[in-house]
């Protein structure tokens, strides 16, 4: 793909992330973590195989989940942040899973 | 040594921390001063312990011990197991109860005798409801009879379980050996602590452990049908797929532990296909070969399952579960299940939290006290599985599984909590559920997806991390860090196993009682000799048990264990073959009318709905203690709202006593009801029933004689509507009257007898004309689809012995060929 096609894509993205997240997130918590997510994605852009970042952000995420957990208080606004946590987690290993199930799949054709 | 710093630093902290005035951080910090402190002292003493076994002596003396263990290792495996299935054996305590009272595992006779073998009448406890047809479980109470027959007096539950423990360990080794092959160093370790992860899973203690019914065994059974599956495909064997069938069929797997074997498949199903992606055919044909082997070993109580209560929307004795009010009820059910749901609980191998919370799960405590504080180390289970994907670069086989199966593994996960976030827009996760429930025909099988899917995470959890290990130890060279990570492992496995390894779930008192236990040797002697009266008694009806409880469960105290109770579903049925109501639940779809009585003291309509479902004897349980009288059992009241009074509305003459427990009773005139009777058009009870004579000659075969039929009059049978029932003359030939349900109540069905119709149509050697002009006729209550009983059974019985024959004979030919 053309570089700049590339930086046009990236700056939508993340822009447009801004306006969708707001649009669909109820917490600032969950913006900053989509935020997050869509940075991975536009790493992804520039190279297929930053994919494997999914799986190091869900790793970071769970480990601050339970860091949270054994340091935060038990108010029901840190069970929130826990909680919207482990959903990014979630959808980051998930996001890591499919782009790995592509891998396998085109490589099989590749070899076909 | 740098420990010590940390631990000096961390009370500084706290002081810090308590005077900003953040005393909860300053509490969680002096707790973390405490496990730290612990940490050094094992710390300390391994040290010490290492430095003793480098020194010459220690070293040859601990290699000479091991020398000897592993030259003897067999007899010691053996002794090993001998001492568990031993101590399983003599174990006195049975835990009987639940939905299917466990009481097979005592006394299998007489589950066959009264239950097993009934396709009618009496196919369910105190009208639980009958969703299969009791034939279903009759290879197993087979198999339980035959145990029980080589060991007499042994504790067959508690063997059978210790059994399946072993069993799960060794089958899930196995299916994993299809994945991970010995390659690697520890390769046999890693396979071995993911098996005892599988079994030892806090998913299975809360499901398949908890319920205690017989999917319990799917914990052996399923991962041994996927390597027999999946074997026989790869090696071409068939005769593997006919010993699936057997074992499929004998553990229930086709009948009651179906939904939770669904579950499990669906959720690996992925994986499964990617392992056989190249062999289509051959899945299509050993599947077709599978099903047909299963309809042919299940044929004695498939061909019933329409004369249960599952599809039917008119019965009196359950809720149909295919109804679209059931389904729009569920839909809301699953989202009071689910909206407090956290992806936190199941990514750290532990069941949800809020749900037990919300509704006061007997486990919570445990939850609460132990795995709340374990918490922060099972992390160390899902970030092999993160990491692992950080590392893969799916070049072989092995690091392919891993991808599927963790795509497996967010599914299982899905299912398991379904709210996955919500949004400004909504909730997908949810709403998705929900439609499936709705719209996919039969996943509302799966509604109560945090029991359904439980077994499905056990073993997704345990596969995807042994797969993620694997791949792991492949970039690990030093064997310390990978003895280290097992380690670890086996620490974190054993302090997630330790509730159920000290037998705390079995010994928690039972649920909002705080020292009432179940787990039981005997049941009280007054229970017994009620029992043993009941027996010997002519049939006339039914028993209800009294005071009712809110469900259809009934609790009866051990002999010998003062505050020890059976809790479940009525057995009377399974013991005296006399069957009973015994809760709100057992009214079916009256539970709701009957209910509402109780509260507003309406005695007339709760004696209309006991006359109208077959009361005829009210068995008093006086034997109830007041923390049970305000359990669960009898929620907001009701043990005393069913006081004396309400008591004495419905009771006739005693019939007798039984110690100071037990009471049975008549049930009072006013409300007296009989199985078979004549009426008129309005369909109400006559005052007095002389007009016919019944008995009951089998479940599905009521004799009855009608000595005066003057006019046209409805013959009433108070049973389940079937249309399967139909009359018979005394030569055998069929009464060809259709049969129709009752209006104006749901329990019953009748016929309407003309006398002229009969005069005119049926052979005069079948009634006599009385002198004043009326009819006596005897005739038979036959349920017809009987008369396929002993053909169907016989067609599966030698099924069984054509597949047998087939394996031994694929077996020997096999060995023929290698030998050759």
């Amino acid at each position: 793909m053309n570089t700049y096609l590339k930086i046009v894509l990236s700056i939508c993205i993340l822009l447009g992330g801004v306006v969708v997240g707001h649009a669909i997130f109820v917490s600032v918590t969950e913006l900053i973590l989509f935020m997050m997510y869509l940075g991975v994605s536009v790493c992804v852009l520039w190279k297929r195989g930053f994919y494997k970042l999914y799986f190091l952000f869900a790793a970071i995420l769970i480990s601050l989940s339970v860091i949270l957990y054994i340091i935060g208080p038990t108010t029901i606004r840190y069970i929130h942040y826990i909680d919207k946590e482990s959903m990014w987690t979630y959808y980051f290993f998930a996001t890591g899973v499919v782009f790995s199930l592509i891998d396998i799949v085109t490589e099989r054709k590749t070899k076909k | 040594m740098k420990i010590f710093f940390i631990l000096i630093f961390i009370p500084f902290l706290a002081l810090v921390f308590t005077a900003v005035g953040a005393i909860p951080f300053a509490e969680k910090l002096t707790m973390w001063l405490w496990v730290l402190l612990l940490c050094s002292a094992i710390g300390f003493f391994l040290t010490r312990f290492y430095n003793m076994f480098s020194q010459k002596m220690l070293k040859n003396y601990v290699s000479r011990l091991t020398t000897f263990a592993t030259r003897h290792r067999k007899i010691f495996v053996v002794l090993f197991f001998a001492i568990i299935i031993l101590h399983a054996v003599l174990n006195p305590i049975y835990y009987f109860g639940g939905d299917d009272t466990r009481l097979f595992y005592l006394y299998p006779n007489l589950f066959y005798e009264n239950f097993a073998s009934k396709i009618v009448t009496d196919n369910s406890f105190s009208n639980i409801g009958n969703f299969l047809p009791p034939p279903a479980v009759l290879s197993f109470t087979l198999l339980i009879w035959f145990l029980k027959t080589l060991l007499p007096f042994g504790n067959l539950q508690s063997l059978l379980y210790t059994l399946n423990i072993f069993g799960g360990i060794f089958s899930f080794y196995l299916f994993l050996s299809l994945f991970i092959k010995n390659n690697f160093s520890y390769s046999k370790a890693l396979k071995i602590i993911a098996s005892v992860m599988y079994v030892f899973s806090i998913f299975n203690f809360y499901t398949l452990f908890n319920s205690k019914l017989i999917d319990i065994f799917l914990i052996t059974i399923f991962p041994l049908s996927m390597y027999l599956f999946i074997s026989a495909i790869e090696k071409k064997r068939p005769y593997y797929i006919a010993i699936l069938s057997i074992i499929l069929t004998v553990f229930g797997v086709v009948s009651a532990a179906l939904l939770w074997f669904l579950a499990t498949l669906l959720v690996i199903m992925p994986l499964i296909l990617y392992r056989l992606r190249n062999n289509w055919k051959t899945i299509l044909t050993y599947s077709l070969f599978l099903s047909g082997l299963l309809v042919l070993l299940n044929f004695h109580w498939l061909i019933y399952v329409f004369h249960t209560t599952l599809g039917d929307k008119t019965t009196g004795s359950a809720n149909s579960i295919v109804s679209s009010d059931f389904l729009n009820e569920n839909a809301q059910g699953i989202h009071s299940s689910v909206d407090n749901n956290s992806l936190l609980y199941p990514l750290l191998n532990l069941y949800h939290r809020q749900i037990q919370i919300n509704f006061n799960w007997p486990y919570l405590p445990i939850f609460q006290t132990w795995y709340m504080n374990i918490l922060y180390f099972n992390v160390l289970f899902i970030l092999p599985i993160f990491i692992a994907g950080f590392l893969n670069k799916n070049k072989d086989a092995i690091s392919r599984f891993y991808v599927v199966s963790s795509a497996c593994f967010l599914l299982g996960i899905y299912f398991f909590t379904v709210n996955i976030g919500s949004f400004k827009f909504g909730n997908i996760g949810i709403a998705a559920f929900t439609w499936m429930v709705i719209h996919i025909p039969g996943f509302v099988i799966f509604r109560n997806m945090y029991d359904k899917f439980g077994h499905a995470m056990a073993f997704i959890y345990a596969l995807t991390l042994a797969l993620s290990l694997s791949l792991l130890f492949q970039y690990i060279q030093s064997k310390k860090v990978k003895i280290a990570i097992l380690v670890t492992l086996c620490i974190i496995i054993f302090a997630n196993a330790f509730p159920f390894l000290t037998n705390r779930f079995d010994t928690l008192p039972i649920w909002t009682t705080s020292s009432m236990y179940q787990g039981t040797k005997e049941f009280n002697h007054d229970y017994q000799n009620l029992v043993e009266y009941l027996k010997n008694q002519e049939y006339e009806g039914r028993y209800l048990i009294l005071p009712m409880s809110s469900g259809n469960v009934m609790a009866i105290r051990d002999e010998s264990l003062g505050n020890h109770f059976y809790v479940g579903v009525s057995p009377l049925l399974i013991l005296s073959g006399k069957n009973d109501y015994s809760g709100m639940l057992s009214f079916g779809s009256r539970e709701k009318e009957l209910n509402t009585a109780v509260w507003t003291q309406d005695y007339e309509t709760a004696g209309r709905i006991f006359e109208e479902m077959n009361v005829s004897f009210i068995i008093i349980n006086k034997d109830i203690p007041s923390e049970l009288q305000n359990s669960y059992l009898y929620p907001g009241g009701l043990y005393s709202i069913q006081d004396d009074e309400f008591k004495n509305e419905f009771l006739g003459k005693k019939v007798r006593d039984f110690g100071e427990k037990y009471s049975v009773y008549t049930i009072n005139p006013k409300y007296k009801n009989q199985k078979i009777f004549l009426s008129d058009e309005s369909e109400e009870m006559p005052t007095n029933f002389e007009d016919v004579t019944f008995k009951k000659n089998a479940s599905h075969d009521f004799s009855a004689d009608i000595h005066s039929l003057s006019h046209i009059q409805q013959l009433l049978f108070l049973e389940d509507y079937d249309s399967g029932w139909k009359l018979y003359l005394k030569d055998g030939s069929e009464l060809a009257i259709p049969i129709e349900r009752v209006s104006s109540y749901p329990y019953a069905m009748k016929w309407k007898l003309d006398p002229s119709f009969i005069q005119s149509h049926v052979a005069k050697e079948n009634y006599v004309v009385n002198s004043d002009g009326s009819l006596s006729l005897p005739i038979h209550v036959y349920f017809s689809p009987f008369r396929y009983y002993y053909s169907a059974l016989a067609f599966s019985g030698c099924s069984f012995f054509l597949i047998v024959g087939y394996i031994i004979w694929s077996w020997q030919n096999e060995k023929r060929h290698k030998k050759t």
